[in-house]
């Protein structure tokens, strides 16, 4: 099942080349920029500040995408980084050993590094950009939940103690802000960021919530992963809410298409629990869609935008305060979607209507992929649903084997046939 | 019955027991995957607190009367988590879900600090699995914040509120000051061991001392206490010929702890004068004020007077450069640094502590292992030329 090549997927990329290209500017004229993580990267404030924000991890996707990345995997094992630690850190350092330099781009060095808790390797990966240049590093610690699948909620006092640390957290970064920059926070230019981001989330929310009814409208994995670009690169800017607004639009006039155009044959809606396969990432989808898949749903868009698709709205007339509250309840609820993804799956695949799950583990993110088996088992106890476990990774080949994958997809949709043919539910 | 009277020493093991006898029965209790000491506990109508690695506040729950646990400290004990993990995670969080899952372990309430990103999913594989109670405690990471302190205090509350309702006893801060004392006593005779092992290191062997203190693990601090009371004393006028052995700081064991065939394999070429095996243990570096508020001295000291590792970012302090000073306090020739398998807080210190330590010019070699591995005639091998190495080179022209 495949979808024509929507525009919004299209200005994604053009956005996320001009993202790139301001970088590399950036990196000519020897000026610097903040190096933050996806999960908390405290964007809007760096845009309070005028602070050029680097998302790393969106960087090393790219080059497992463009087949970039294994050189600079090679590279930084060459200096005794071990290969059982992120790749993704690994293909950074890689990159920053040998001079910031990618074939088409170059990367401005850090003036700022932020990382927060979401996940323990932001941090001893900003450890190394520190040893590297010695710019001040800014741990924000974000406490999760505490007792799995029971957040304390606004109004608790656990969530009031949680909310004063993070108050000052935020306190002492918006000093940091201000000694790097050399002038005091501007709290209208934070609303404003603040804003910004409340109109991109909400439409986001909205975009996702399409797909939870039939006829679904995207493939959460293939644009999905256009959308969480542009979010996570453009959160706080007037550019992401255009382009948030008008791939609503466009999603809702392919709704109203499809629903005046039936396919055929309805296409096997899947959920996707993980990471994406990024140095294969189109084969991938397609040995999905070629057999008739379609990804409707995919944690990997709760977890990746920081929490930031759950639709949170900050109250723009208080900005320190909601700023901290938001980093606090978005960044525990993509915690929360990557470590309780066994319990939600079960309410999501019912509320998607989903034929099938795919888990995809990746050797080199713990985070995500170490309660991924555990949380197949705990959706076989409870649903008859077919469901896949595929191991690979997310940026290194050499853990990757196409051949395997494929057979293991193909006896897959088998079952999804057999199960349709005889008209289960 | 009373959980007062012993558990092991003075129950399975006399208390006017011989140095061997003391050791042989470390021994055998960390190899037991029965859990004798926790059994016994359990049977008497005691509560058991079992707690991941690295450091846990332990004096919360002791003074509403549990017993902790600290997992993954047992040697030998391997499990099969079957079809729950994958392949690429380390061996402590495979064993300790293991244990509990084939009934082995059976804690009352199972606690889980924010270490590494492997150990934050357990909780919620531990809701899905098991009925027992769970709950993370995130400890600060930015422990240079003015508010950390604070933060961590409400923290222990918190936990102190969970161990309330496990026991059915809300948290008596005169009880927390007891158990403060008592486990500040029990950090300095873990001190005391480590002066000993540093200054005079033919008399205790690495081996010897992880036994002794790993047993800590699986006794109320109050008979790890008496044990240690009893030892210290004996080893001070042991009777050993001094060896022609290197003086080694060993890193690198601050979660997954190495297998103790390997340990006797290092110690067979080397005097190991400083460890951070089991640092959790001794993660405090100060006595506890037990006069004020108990949780917020227990909060202020891992703020301020904490030992390190790599799952704890300090901004004031670099890893490597406190690997340097240690070697430095300790007189020591070289470094032995274990990397874990899979472990990748521990894997991502490697480069730097490697490249510190060549900077300065100390030697070093690294020693892969896992908890569960059995063969050690490659890891002596690897160290005894390593030491060969340095104790000979002097003599080289």
């Amino acid at each position: 099942m495949t979808f024509p090549a929507i525009r919004a997927k299209i200005e994604a990329t053009s956005l996320l080349e001009s993202w790139s290209e301001r970088l590399d500017q950036l990196a000519q004229q020897q000026r610097t920029a903040a190096y933050a993580f996806v999960m908390g990267s405290c964007a809007e404030l760096l845009a309070a500040f005028e602070i050029p924000l680097f998302l790393p991890e969106i960087n090393c996707l790219q080059t497992a995408i463009s087949g970039t990345a294994q050189g600079l995997l090679q590279h930084a094992e060459e200096q005794g980084y071990p290969s059982d630690i992120c790749n993704y850190l690994k293909a950074d350092v890689g990159l920053h050993l040998q001079g910031r330099r990618l074939p088409h781009k170059r990367l401005p060095a850090p003036c700022l590094a932020i990382a927060t808790t979401a996940c323990n390797t932001y941090i001893k990966w900003a450890e190394v950009w520190q040893r590297l240049y010695d710019m001040p590093l800014f741990v924000f610690d974000i406490p999760g939940t505490r007792n799995p699948g029971h957040p304390s909620q606004p109004g608790d006092p656990a969530f009031a103690a949680d909310l004063a640390y993070m108050i000052e957290q935020l306190r002492d970064l918006i000093s940091l802000c201000e000694r790097i920059t050399g002038r005091r926070l501007d709290p209208d230019r934070l609303s404003h960021a603040l804003d910004c981001t409340n109109r991109m989330s909400r439409d986001f929310n909205a975009i996702l919530k399409l797909n939870r009814q039939e006829p679904a409208c995207f493939d959460a994995v293939r644009q999905g992963g256009a959308y969480l670009g542009v979010f996570n690169a453009f959160r706080g800017t007037d550019a992401g809410v255009r382009y948030f607004s008008n791939a609503l639009e466009e999603l809702q006039q392919i709704r109203q298409r499809c629903l005046r155009e039936p396919v055929a044959e309805a296409p096997f809606r899947l959920l996707f629990a993980g990471l994406p396969c990024y140095p294969l990432y189109s084969r991938f989808i397609r040995m999905f869609s070629t057999q008739g898949g379609l990804f409707v749903s995919s944690t990997y868009l709760q977890f990746a935008s920081g929490g930031g698709c759950m639709g949170y709205q900050y109250d723009t007339k208080r900005p320190v305060e909601s700023f901290a509250e938001g980093l606090l309840l978005t960044t525990r609820e993509a915690m929360d979607s990557m470590f309780l993804a066994g319990d939600r799956l079960f309410e999501a695949q019912a509320a998607c209507r989903a034929d099938g799950v795919v888990f995809h583990g990746v050797k080199s993110c713990r985070t995500v992929s170490t309660g991924l088996a555990d949380a197949r088992l705990a959706l076989q106890s409870r649903s008859s649903i077919p469901t896949l476990l595929l191991e690979s990774d997310m940026m290194d080949r050499r853990l990757i084997s196409p051949a395997q994958m494929q057979n293991r997809i193909d006896a897959f949709f088998e079952t999804l046939r057999l199960r349709r043919k005889a008209g289960a539910p | 019955m009373n959980l007062n009277t012993p558990l092991y020493f003075g129950h399975a093991l006399p208390v006017d027991a011989s140095l061997e006898q003391i050791l042989n029965a470390c021994r055998e209790l960390l190899c037991d995957a029965t859990f004798p000491t926790l059994r016994l506990w359990q049977e008497r109508g005691g509560k058991v607190l079992g707690h991941f690695q690295v450091y846990l506040p332990e004096e919360i729950a002791h003074a509403a009367g549990m017993l902790t646990v600290k997992l993954g400290c047992t040697t030998g004990i391997t499990g099969q988590p079957g079809s729950h993990f994958g392949s690429y995670l380390c061996a402590v969080v495979k064993q300790v879900f293991s244990l509990v899952d084939e009934g082995r372990l059976k804690p009352d309430l199972f606690v889980v600090p924010s270490i590494c990103d492997a150990a934050r999913n357990l909780p919620a594989i531990w809701s899905r699995n098991f009925n027992t109670p769970c709950r993370m405690l995130y400890l600060p990471q930015n422990s240079a914040s003015p508010a950390a302190a604070r933060y961590l205090q409400q923290e222990y509350a918190g936990f102190a509120a969970v161990v309330s309702e496990v026991t059915g006893r809300p948290l008596d801060l005169e009880a927390l000051r007891r158990s403060a004392a008592v486990y500040n006593r029990n950090r300095h005779l873990l001190r005391v061991l480590q002066v000993l092992k540093s200054c005079e290191p033919w008399k205790l062997a690495l081996d010897e001392c992880y036994l002794l203190t790993a047993v800590g693990s699986l006794l109320p601090p109050e008979e790890h206490n008496h044990l240690l009371e009893q030892v210290i004393p004996q080893l001070a006028v042991r009777q050993c010929q001094q060896q022609d052995k290197i003086r080694v700081v060993l890193c690198g064991c601050f979660c997954e702890q190495p297998p103790l065939g390997m340990l006797e394999a290092i110690a067979r070429s080397c005097h190991v004068v400083s460890d951070d095996l089991l640092i959790g243990l001794r993660w405090l570096t100060d006595d506890l004020d037990v006069q004020g508020d108990p949780l917020a001295a227990l909060a202020h000291a891992y703020c301020s007077s904490s030992s390190w590792s790599p799952v704890q970012h300090d901004p004031h302090r670099q890893t490597a450069d406190l690997l340097l000073q240690q070697v430095k306090q300790q007189g020591a020739q070289a470094v032995i640094v274990t990397a874990p398998k899979m472990c990748e807080p521990g894997l991502d210190e490697l480069v730097p502590a490697l490249a510190a330590l060549t900077k300065a010019g100390i030697p070093s070699c690294v020693c892969e292992f896992e908890q569960g591995m059995t063969s050690f005639e490659l890891v002596e091998l690897q160290v005894e030329t390593f030491a060969e190495n340095i104790l000979y080179s002097g003599e080289l022209p």
